[in-house]
């Protein structure tokens, strides 16, 4: 009975951070870049109390072990880094990454973060930085008097100015990739660090390499889907009951056993 | 005297038991590739061969006989991951840990840190050889007969091996390990897996708290079979027989 206890408990602790997850996703909907986390779970350990094929007599075996398990325990959760929903928006420094890849940015510290939030901006002295105002790298700067700005498919970035009949080319997106996306630290502000597991950045140019290109005047949004969030939340709502259920019989077995003896 | 005591007791016990093992299905409801574990109850007994048809049944004790899974495999939920696979009905995949090696169906996996496929805990997944496959660098890919790509180099392919009931013991973290013997389990020559799939658990709840009910209420009975030997016939014999 302790033990069915210990399991109902540890399947209750697995469907909380289930929710937890799914409220994570939920509040991020209409977060420019967010990718979408998956908890995933495993058994935990057996006890075996009798191996199976072990020999019941000298010319037979039992068909079948006995083996107790003692639960589940999340194993990780991981981020899904399919295509999110586009929204047009029409601003000139707003990009989307059609497929694979990251942008840059530089952080106050010298290192590099990478996001798939394409929301730009040009601070006073012209230079492209996300909201946070970090610069997009490698950096580029427009000049005072641009008129129009044109980001092209493969990242080239032009400018038209006063005067000038054809554009002038100010910079050049740079993408990155990781051979596992799903390994990247999540550092908040939609950005995300390299680490160990997801392997160095690769640097290409958009279009390229098997990077994705951009489109300029689109934001990515979250790649959540709320229908599938819901229906996700009422499962792991129901199985939390189901465990809760099977905490109560253990008590109740438990109560009857102390009412045996009187 | 008094066998039914024992009889019941033993019968407590195994219900016991029946409720850990749905305990433990339900807290894995959650747990891609799981597959429930269900019992079935056997009966000793003891010295009632020698003792005349009658009073056989009086001399029984119950207990678990064994645990089996229900067969999968359960349904495969679309993910849209690369590297999601959602295995076939008698499929594992093998893969090295540190006790040798182990055997899943959570098909989660990742590109580890040299470009090796890892399961969901890191452990390296298993080539046809034997050894752990390795080099993706740019874009991995499964494809359904096992094969493994980088782009459109092939960097190895998986091991599936058949499951064997009498030789996989669950050994936890959603492994199996094969005992030590695993050159006796069957290959997979044509897996058919599904890629950019994952496999919900094998087994309904509902039939989960059935048992879970139906263990409750044997248990109960149980009970009820012993107080009511211990509160009444003893009570009985004791007062209205010994006190004639």
């Amino acid at each position: 009975m302790q033990r069915a206890m210990w399991s109902a408990a540890s399947g209750m602790q697995a469907q909380q951070v289930q929710i937890d997850t799914i409220a994570h996703n939920l509040a991020n909907v209409n977060t420019n870049g967010f990718k979408r986390s998956r908890a995933e779970f495993q058994d935990l350990l057996y006890q075996t109390l009798r191996a199976p094929g072990a020999s019941s007599s000298s010319v037979t075996r039992n068909p079948a072990g006995i083996q107790l398990g003692m639960g589940s325990r999340t194993g990780s959760i991981k981020k899904l880094f399919s295509q999110g929903d586009v929204r047009k928006t029409d601003n000139p420094l707003d990009l989307t990454i059609q497929g694979q890849g990251f942008l840059k940015v530089l952080m106050p510290d010298g290192a590099l973060a990478y996001t798939r939030d394409g929301a730009f901006t040009a601070n006073a002295e012209g230079q492209l930085v996300n909201f946070q105002g970090y610069p997009l790298d490698p950096p580029i700067t427009l000049p005072p008097d641009a008129l129009t700005i044109t980001v092209g498919a493969d990242g080239t970035v032009s400018v038209t100015q006063p005067g000038q009949s054809t554009p002038t080319e100010v910079g050049q997106v740079e993408l990155a990739n990781f051979v596992n996306p799903s390994g990247l630290l999540s550092l908040g502000g939609n950005l995300l660090q390299p680490t160990e597991a997801s392997g160095t950045a690769v640097d290409g140019t958009p279009g390229l390499d098997g990077l994705g290109t951009l489109s300029q005047g689109f934001l990515e949004i979250s790649n959540v889907s709320i229908v599938n969030e819901l229906v996700n939340m009422i499962a792991a709502q129901r199985a939390y009951d189901l465990n809760t259920r099977a905490i109560r019989a253990a008590d109740e077995m438990m109560q009857q056993l102390n009412n045996m003896i009187r | 005297m008094n066998s039914q005591l024992y009889t019941a007791a033993s019968g407590m016990i195994a219900e016991e038991r029946r409720l850990e093992l749905i305990a433990n299905n339900l807290a894995n409801l959650s747990t891609a590739g799981y597959r429930s574990l269900r019992s079935f109850f056997e009966v000793y007994r003891g010295v009632a061969e020698k003792a005349p048809p009658e009073r056989r049944a009086a001399n029984a004790a119950v207990a678990i006989a064994g645990t089996f899974e229900v067969p999968g495999p359960g349904t495969a939920r679309p993910t849209g991951r690369a590297l999601d696979v959602a295995l076939p009905a008698e499929g594992l995949i093998a893969v090295r840990t540190e006790a040798g090696r182990g055997y899943t169906r959570a098909g989660s996996l990742a590109v580890g840190p040299g470009g090796g496929l890892i399961d969901a805990l890191g452990h390296p997944v298993l080539d046809t050889q034997g050894q752990p496959i390795a080099g993706l660098l740019t874009e991995p890919r499964i494809e359904g007969d096992g094969r493994v790509f980088d782009g459109e180099n092939e960097v190895g392919r998986m091991l599936v091996v058949r499951f064997d009931a009498d030789l996989l013991v669950r050994a936890g973290k959603s492994l199996f390990s094969a005992r030590g013997n695993d050159k006796a389990l069957e290959p997979l020559d044509e897996p058919e897996l599904q890629p950019g799939y994952l496999e919900d658990p094998a087994g309904d709840p509902v039939s989960e708290l059935v048992q879970l009910i139906e263990a409750q209420r044997a248990f109960h009975s149980y009970q009820k079979i012993i107080s009511l030997t211990m509160n009444e016939v003893n009570r009985r014999a004791v007062n209205d027989i010994a006190g004639r």
